[in-house]
C-alpha cells in the first residue's frame, strides 16, 4: 500500500503566518488536519480554505494535549508536524521519497533551520523527530517542549532533507517567547525537579536572556545526567555550557570543557569553532588559529549534532583572519577574510576588517581597486558599506566612486549618500542636481542643508540664500537656516553680519561647528594640482571667521573644536604607538 | 686607522725579545712542570702582518712553527729573524691539511694556534702559561679564547668579540678537519670523547683581518666556497659545516640561498651549540638584506625565544621594524637591546647594540615623531658611548641647523664636543661641508689644516666654502693651485667656472667652458656645463635633456645658488633645462626650494610632482610645510591630512596635524576683539 501522509498543526492566530506554511507543504501531503486553540483572528477562515479537518480544541495550558488530539483526527498512514510560523522546504528531498527509500523506519529526525538574526544568512540546524508513523503509541508527552518518543533508536532515520525553516524571529519576540517558556517550565520542574531535559531546556532560555549565572547550574546537571544516547540534546548542551561559561568569564574552564569534548566528537567542527572563539577571547591566537583551522577542515558536523551554519565556513574564516591579523601576519588575514566574505557575502564584519587592513596596508586607492577588481562594488549592501567606510577615512572621492560603480546607486538611501560623497569630494554640480532632484520628492533637511553647502562653494550667495530662507520655515531647522544665513551673509559683506545676536546662540555654533568638522575631514584636495579648491577653502574661512569674530561664545567654541581636535590626535597617536607613544613631543 | 702601529723601531724591539727568550727557555729547561707550547701557523705571503704576530707571541710560547705555502714575499726572513722553525707545504686547496703539517713539526704539550692578521693582547701573552698549567692540573683538553675582530666602516673601525677554539693539547690524533673551515674542536671530542673544553676569556686575541677584507680578491672568497659547498654536499648532516657555508654565502652578498642554508642548519639544531645564536642573527642578517622583512622578524623571534639575553637580536629586530616604518615595536626592541647585561663571549656580540647603536636609531625614531630634543638626547648618548661614530656627530650637527645659525651651532657642538686633534676638525668641517653649513665648514676646515699638510680635496671644499659666501677671489686662488695634471682638476675648473657662473661673468665663463668640453668629461657633466654657458645668454638654445647623473649635478649647483640667494642664476638654469627633466626632479626641486624658503617655487614644483607621479605622501607633507611656512595652517592641516591617509603609520603626519590645530587657535587668541579674551578666559579656553 501507498504510505500517505496526514500534515497535523495546532494553531492560535496565525493568520499571518499559516497560508505561508500550509503553501510550503500541501503539494507534499495528502490530508491536512489543523487544530485551532482559540484564535480570535481569521485562522481557522484561512485554514479551512486548505482542508477541511478544521477543529477547535480548548487552551488546557497543555501542548502535548491539544496535538494529540490533532493526532486523533489524522487518516494517513504518517504523520508530518509543523508549527505555523514554520515552512517546508522539500528542495534537497521530499517527503514521500524519504518514506520510501527507508521502509523499515518508524520516524524520521528532520533538520529544522533556525535563522539567527545577528548574523545573516546563518542559522541553527536542530534534527527534530517530525515525521512518525500514525500508530496509537506514538504520542505527544510534557507541556511544553512535547516530543514524540520512539523507543526503539534503530527505527529513527537521520534525513538531511526536507528542511523545515523556521521564521526568523524579531529579538522582541524572542524574548517574549522565552519569559513564557521559562514560566511553563519551572512549573514542570516543580513536578519533575531533577528531570535532566527540562533543565537543559531553562538552561538554554536563561543563556538567551543573557543570564549565564542562572543557566550555569541546570547546563551543568544537563551535561551531566544526558548521556550519549540523546546525543540529540548531549551535543547542544555542550555547547550551550561552554557559552554559559564564557559569558561569566570562567575562559579557562570553558577551553577544557571543549577540549574534553572535542576528544569525544572529533568530528563536531560547532565544538573547534567554539573553542576557538573562547581561545580568542583569552587572546592565545595562534592556538585559537588551529581550532578555527580545524572547525574548517571538519566541514559540516554529522546530521545529528546541533549545528551552526558557518562554523564550518564564513565564520571560522573570518575568526581566523581577525586571529592571524591579531598575530601580524597580515597577508594570510587579509586572505581570510576575503574568503570568508566569498562565503557569505551578507555577512559584513570580515569586510571592516578587510577595509582597515587594505587601507593601512596598502592605501586607500589600492584598497579601492582591490574591492573593485574583487567584485565587492557590484554587491549593493557592500558597496555602500564600503562607502561609508571610505568617507569616513577621509575619502569622498573614493565612497563616490564606490556607489558610482555598482548598482548600489539605484536605492534611494545610497542616492542620498551620493549627494553627501559627490559634494565633499568637489563635483558640486552632480550633488545640486541629485539634490535638487531628491527634495522635489520630500523635505530633507540634511540634504537641504548640503545643497546650500555647494551652492556656498559655488559661490552662488543669492541661491543659497534663498535655500536657506526655505529651510527656516522648518521649525526644527531654525538653528541651522539661521546658521547658514549668517555664514553667507559674513561671506558676502565681510566682516558686517545678518543677526549679530544669531552668532551667540548655542544651536548656531553647533550646526556651523559640525560643518566645519565636514569640511576639515572631508572636504576635497583633489583636482589637478591638489589646489584647485577655492570655493572650500572660502567657505572654511568664512565658518571660522564668522565664529571668531562675531561672539566670544563662538570665539570660546571654535578654539575648544581645535584644541579636541589637537587632543584626539593626540590619543589617537597613544593608542597608536604604544610605548612609543614616549616620543611623542 | 689607529689600529695599525708604526714599525719603524720593529727590528731593534725583536733582538731585544729574542735575547729574554732565550734566556727564560733556558731557566724553563730545568723545570720539567711547566708545559711546552707550541705556536703553530701557516702563512702565505704575510710579511707585513706576521711581525705584528710573532712579536706578540714571542716570549709567552716555546716554539714557533711556521708552514709556508708558498710565500713570494719577504714572509719567511720574517719568521726566522724570530727564530721560528719554518717548513714548506705545497698549497693544495685545503686548509686542514696544511694546518696538520704545522701540528706535525710541534712538540710542545700544547698547542696555540694563530693566524699572521692576529696579535695576542699582552695580558693574553702574560695568562698563557698560567691557563696551560691550570689546564694540565684540570685534565682539560682544550680552550676556547677570545677574539676581538676589528671591522672596517665608512672611516670608523668598531669590534666584535667572539670565542674560538685555539689552544689545545698536543696528540697526535688530534688533527683539523674541514677544506675551509677547519676545525679540531670536534675532532678532539671524537678522538677522546671525555675531553673537557674550558673558555679562556683573558686570554685574549686580535684580530685585523676583517679591516682588509674588502681588498680581498672575489675570485678568493668564490674559490673558498666552493670548496665548503663541495664539503657540505659530502657532509650533508653537518649543522656547523652548512652553517659556515650559510655565512660564507651572506659575505658575498648571495643572501637568499644563504638564508636557506641557515635555515636548514637551524633545524633540530642542538640548542646549547656555540655557533646557534650567530645563526639566527646571520639568518636574520640574511632575510633583511633579501628585503623578506618578515622572515627576518620570524627568526629574530625565534632567536629571541632561544636566547633572550642575545642584545645583537633585540637590535636588528629594531632595525628591521625601523625599516619598515613599525615605529611601535622598533622603539622596544631598541630599547630591549639596550638594557641588557653584557653577553656570553660566545654570542660574538656586534659592538654598540647594547649603546651607541641602538642610541642612534632611538635617535632617528625620534625624529620619525619630530620630536628633535629627544633625538639630540640619543645621538648625544650614542657619540658619548662611541665617540668615533661618526654617524651620530653628524646626526647632531644637522639638528643644530648650523646653515641658519652657525653661531649657536658652533657654541653647541664644542660644549659637546671636544675637538682637539686636527683630524676632529677636519672630520667636523667635512660633515658640515656636507649639510651645506658652508660658513661654519670652513671654520672648522681651517682649523684642522692648519700648519698639516692638507689633502687636496680638503682645498676644495675650503675653496667651496668661501665661494659660498661671495669670497669669490680667495676661492679663485685656492683652486689655481690644482694645475692641469692634478687628478682634482677638472673639479677645481669646473668651481672656477661656477665663481664666475654665479657673478654673472660671462667673459669669464666662456673660456672655461671650452676648456672642460675639450676635457673629455662624461657626457652628462658636459650637458650640465652646457647649460650653466647657455643660462647666462639672453637667447636660449634648445632645452637641454639631463639624466639621473647630470639631474643630481645640477641640484647640487642650484642648491649653491640658491645658498647665495642668486634666484635668478636658477630661474635661467631652470629655462635651459627640458621639460621632461623639470617634471621627473619636481619633488626634488620643491625640497630645495622649500629648504632656502622659496616658498612660491616650491609650491609650484610640488604640485608639478603631484601632477606628474600622482599622490604622494611625501608630496603632500612637504606642500604642508609650505602652507604651514606661509602661517596657512587651515591649508596645511589639509595637506598633512592627506599625507597621514596614504602613509598612515608615519608619525610626523599626525604631530604636523597636532602643531596646525594648536596654530590655528593660537592664530584666533590673537586676532579676536579683545573683550572676547575674558570670555575665553572664563570658559577655561585660553591655554
Amino acid at each position: 500500500m501507498k504510505p500517505t501522509i496526514t500534515l497535523a498543526m495546532i494553531v492560535r492566530n496565525e493568520e499571518d503566518n499559516l497560508p505561508g506554511c500550509l503553501e510550503s507543504a500541501r503539494h507534499w501531503v495528502d490530508e491536512i488536519v489543523i487544530v485551532d486553540t482559540g484564535s480570535g483572528d481569521r485562522t481557522p477562515e484561512i485554514a479551512r480554505r486548505y482542508t477541511a479537518k478544521v477543529y477547535t480544541c480548548p487552551w488546557r495550558d497543555d501542548f502535548s494535549a491539544a496535538r494529540n488530539f490533532a493526532l486523533e483526527q489524522a487518516t494517513g498512514s504518517w504523520i508530518l508536524c509543523l508549527d505555523a510560523d514554520e515552512r517546508l522546504d522539500a528542495t534537497g528531498g521530499d517527503l514521500r521519497s524519504l518514506i520510501k527509500k527507508h521502509p523499515h523506519r518508524e520516524a524520521f529526525l528532520l533538520p529544522l533551520h533556525n535563522p539567527i538574526p545577528e548574523i545573516p544568512g546563518s542559522y541553527t540546524r536542530f534534527p527534530v523527530l517530525r515525521l512518525f508513523r500514525n500508530k496509537p503509541a506514538y504520542r505527544f508527552r510534557g507541556k511544553i517542549h512535547e516530543q514524540v518518543t520512539v523507543h526503539s533508536p534503530g527505527a529513527v532515520g537521520l534525513a538531511p532533507a526536507p528542511v523545515i525553516w523556521h521564521r526568523p524571529l524579531s529579538v522582541r519576540e524572542r524574548r517574549r517567547k522565552r519569559g513564557r517558556n521559562i514560566a511553563l517550565l519551572q512549573r514542570a520542574l516543580a513536578k519533575d525537579p531533577l528531570n535532566p531535559f527540562l533543565l537543559y531546556y531553562l538552561g538554554v532560555e536563561w543563556l538567551g536572556l543573557g543570564k549565564p549565572g542562572y543557566a550555569l547550574p541546570c547546563l551543568e546537571r544537563a551535561y551531566r545526567e544526558i548521556s550519549d544516547e540523546h546525543i540529540l540534546f548531549r551535543a547542544p548542551a555542550v555547547r550551550y555550557l561552554v557559552a554559559a561559561l564564557r559569558g561569566l568569564g570562567r575562559l579557562d574552564e570553558a577551553i577544557c570543557l571543549c577540549l574534553k569534548e572535542a576528544l569525544r566528537y572529533s568530528d563536531y567542527t560547532d565544538l573547534f569553532f567554539d573553542g576557538g572563539v573562547v581561545l580568542e577571547e583569552k587572546g592565545e591566537y595562534e592556538v585559537a588559529v588551529r581550532w578555527f583551522e580545524e572547525a574548517v577542515n571538519c566541514g559540516q558536523p554529522p546530521s545529528h549534532f546541533v549545528h551552526t551554519c558557518g562554523t564550518d565556513g564564513f565564520l571560522s574564516l573570518y575568526h581566523l583572519g581577525h586571529c592571524l591579523e591579531k598575530l601580524g601576519r597580515l597577508e594570510e588575514a587579509e586572505k581570510f577574510y576575503a574568503r570568508a566574505l566569498a562565503a557569505n557575502p551578507d555577512y559584513l564584519p570580515p569586510l571592516y576588517h578587510l577595509f582597515l587592513l587594505l587601507l593601512t596596508t596598502r592605501g586607500a586607492r589600492a584598497a579601492y581597486d582591490y574591492f573593485k577588481l574583487a567584485g565587492h562594488l557590484h554587491q549593493p549592501r557592500q558597496a555602500t558599506v564600503l562607502a561609508d567606510l571610505f568617507f569616513e577615512a577621509g575619502y569622498s572621492g573614493l565612497a563616490r566612486a564606490c556607489l558610482k560603480e555598482g548598482p548600489a546607486a539605484v536605492s534611494g538611501e545610497s542616492t542620498r549618500q551620493l549627494v553627501k560623497f559627490s559634494l565633499y569630494s568637489g563635483h558640486t554640480e552632480e550633488a545640486l542636481t541629485l539634490a535638487e532632484s531628491l527634495l522635489s520628492e520630500k523635505h530633507d533637511p540634511d540634504l537641504a542643508v548640503g545643497e546650500i553647502l555647494g551652492l556656498v562653494v559655488q559661490g552662488d550667495y543669492g541661491r543659497a540664500r534663498e535655500k536657506a530662507l526655505r529651510l527656516w520655515q522648518y521649525r526644527h531647522e531654525r538653528s541651522r537656516a539661521l546658521a547658514m544665513l549668517g555664514l553667507i551673509t559674513h561671506l558676502k559683506g565681510g566682516r558686517k553680519t545678518y543677526q549679530p545676536e544669531d552668532a551667540r546662540r548655542p544651536e548656531v555654533i553647533k550646526a556651523l561647528l559640525g560643518i566645519l568638522e565636514n569640511c576639515l575631514c572631508h572636504a576635497p584636495h583633489a583636482g589637478k594640482w591638489g589646489l584647485n579648491t577655492e570655493g572650500w577653502s572660502r567657505l572654511v574661512k568664512g565658518i571660522t571667521g564668522y565664529l571668531a569674530y562675531f561672539s566670544p561664545e563662538g570665539a570660546a567654541a571654535l578654539c575648544g573644536y581645535l584644541e579636541e581636535k589637537a587632543a584626539s590626535v593626540r590619543i589617537w597617536m597613544e593608542r597608536r604607538y604604544g610605548p612609543a607613544r614616549e616620543l611623542v613631543p | 686607522m689607529r689600529f695599525i702601529t708604526d714599525y719603524s723601531y720593529t727590528k731593534w724591539k725583536v733582538t731585544v725579545i729574542v735575547h729574554i727568550l732565550a734566556k727564560k727557555a733556558n731557566n724553563r729547561q730545568g723545570n720539567f712542570m711547566a708545559p711546552r707550547i707550541s705556536l703553530c701557523m701557516i702563512v702565505k705571503n704575510e710579511e707585513k702582518n706576521l711581525r705584528r704576530c710573532l712579536g706578540s707571541a714571542i716570549g709567552a710560547v716555546d716554539e714557533i712553527i711556521v708552514v709556508d705555502t708558498g710565500s713570494t714575499d719577504n714572509t719567511v726572513r720574517v719568521a726566522t729573524e724570530f727564530g721560528a722553525q719554518v717548513y714548506f707545504f705545497p698549497w693544495n686547496g685545503n686548509f686542514s691539511d696544511a694546518r696538520n703539517a704545522s701540528l706535525e713539526r710541534a712538540t710542545g704539550e700544547w698547542i696555540l694556534v694563530l693566524d699572521a692578521d692576529e696579535e695576542l693582547t699582552a695580558e693574553g701573552r702574560e695568562v698563557l702559561r698560567r691557563v696551560v698549567q691550570e689546564g694540565c692540573a684540570d685534565g682539560v683538553e682544550g680552550y676556547f679564547v677570545k677574539i676581538i675582530n676589528y671591522l672596517g666602516e665608512e672611516g670608523w673601525v668598531e669590534t666584535c668579540p667572539d670565542l674560538v677554539f685555539r689552544l689545545f693539547k698536543n696528540r697526535s690524533d688530534y688533527r683539523f678537519r674541514g677544506a675551509v673551515h677547519e676545525q679540531i674542536a670536534d675532532v678532539i671530542l671524537e678522538k677522546n670523547p671525555r675531553a673537557r673544553y674550558k673558555v679562556a676569556e683573558s686570554l685574549t686575541i686580535l684580530h685585523y683581518g676583517y679591516l682588509e677584507e674588502k681588498v680581498q680578491e672575489k675570485d678568493k672568497k668564490n674559490r673558498n666556497l666552493s670548496i665548503i659547498r663541495q664539503e657540505v654536499e659530502q657532509n650533508p648532516k653537518n649543522r656547523l659545516l652548512r652553517y659556515h657555508y650559510g655565512v660564507e654565502l651572506f659575505r658575498i652578498g648571495r643572501h637568499e640561498e644563504a638564508a636557506a642554508e641557515l635555515l636548514r642548519a637551524a633545524e633540530g639544531a642542538d640548542p646549547g651549540a656555540v655557533y646557534l645564536p650567530k645563526l639566527y642573527r646571520y639568518l636574520a642578517l640574511a632575510y633583511q638584506a633579501a628585503g623578506r622583512y618578515p622572515e627576518a622578524l620570524q627568526a629574530i623571534q625565534k632567536g629571541i625565544d632561544l636566547f633572550p639575553d642575545y642584545a645583537d637580536l633585540y637590535y636588528y629586530g629594531g632595525l628591521v621594524c625601523l625599516q619598515t616604518k613599525r615605529y611601535a615595536r622598533a622603539y622596544e626592541l631598541f630599547n630591549r637591546a639596550l638594557s641588557l647585561p653584557e653577553p656570553p663571549v660566545y654570542y660574538a656580540p656586534f659592538a654598540g647594540t647594547r649603546g651607541f647603536r641602538s642610541y642612534f636609531h632611538l635617535g632617528q625614531l625620534a625624529e620619525a615623531f619630530l620630536n628633535e630634543e629627544e633625538a639630540m638626547r640619543y645621538y648625544i648618548l650614542s657619540l658619548r658611548d662611541n665617540p668615533s661614530f661618526t654617524p651620530a656627530l653628524e646626526s647632531i650637527a644637522r639638528l643644530l641647523r648650523p646653515q641658519e645659525d652657525p653661531a649657536y651651532a658652533k657654541r653647541c657642538l664644542e660644549t659637546l664636543c671636544d675637538f682637539c686633534t686636527p683630524e676632529a676638525n677636519l672630520l667636523i668641517g667635512q660633515i658640515l661641508f656636507r649639510l651645506g653649513a658652508f660658513r661654519l665648514a670652513l671654520e672648522y676646515l681651517e682649523k684642522g689644516t692648519k700648519g698639516q699638510q692638507v689633502k687636496p680635496e680638503v682645498l676644495l671644499w675650503k675653496a667651496i666654502c668661501l665661494m659660498q659666501q661671495e669670497r669669490f677671489l680667495e676661492a679663485l686662488r685656492l683652486l689655481d693651485g690644482f694645475g692641469p695634471g692634478h687628478r682634482l682638476y677638472a673639479l677645481a675648473q669646473l668651481n672656477k667656472l661656477l665663481c664666475f657662473w654665479f657673478q654673472g661673468n660671462r667673459r669669464k665663463v666662456r673660456p672655461l667652458v671650452r676648456e672642460l668640453l675639450a676635457l673629455g668629461l662624461s657626457s652628462q657633466t658636459s650637458a650640465v656645463i652646457r647649460i650653466l654657458d647657455g643660462s647666462l645668454h639672453r637667447r636660449k638654445g634648445p632645452p637641454v635633456f639631463l639624466e639621473e647623473e647630470g639631474m643630481s649635478l645640477l641640484l647640487e649647483i642650484i642648491m649653491r645658488a640658491l645658498d647665495l640667494g642668486r634666484h635668478e642664476r636658477v630661474e635661467a638654469l631652470l629655462e635651459c633645462l627640458a621639460e621632461e627633466c623639470r617634471r621627473k626632479c619636481a619633488r626634488p626641486l620643491g625640497r630645495l626650494f622649500l629648504r632656502y624658503g622659496c616658498l612660491n617655487h616650491a609650491e609650484r614644483y610640488l604640485a608639478l610632482d603631484l601632477e606628474v607621479s600622482g599622490e604622494s605622501a611625501e608630496t603632500f607633507f612637504l606642500l604642508g610645510e609650505v602652507k604651514e611656512a606661509r602661517g596657512e595652517y587651515l591649508e596645511a592641516q589639509g595637506f598633512y591630512r592627506r599625507a597621514s591617509l596614504l602613509e598612515p603609520g608615519e608619525p610626523k603626519h599626525y604631530i604636523k596635524l597636532m602643531r596646525c590645530y594648536e596654530n590655528l587657535r593660537k592664530g584666533i587668541l590673537q586676532s579676536i576683539p579683545e573683550g572676547y579674551l575674558a570670555a575665553l578666559d572664563a570658559q577655561g579656553n585660553h591655554g
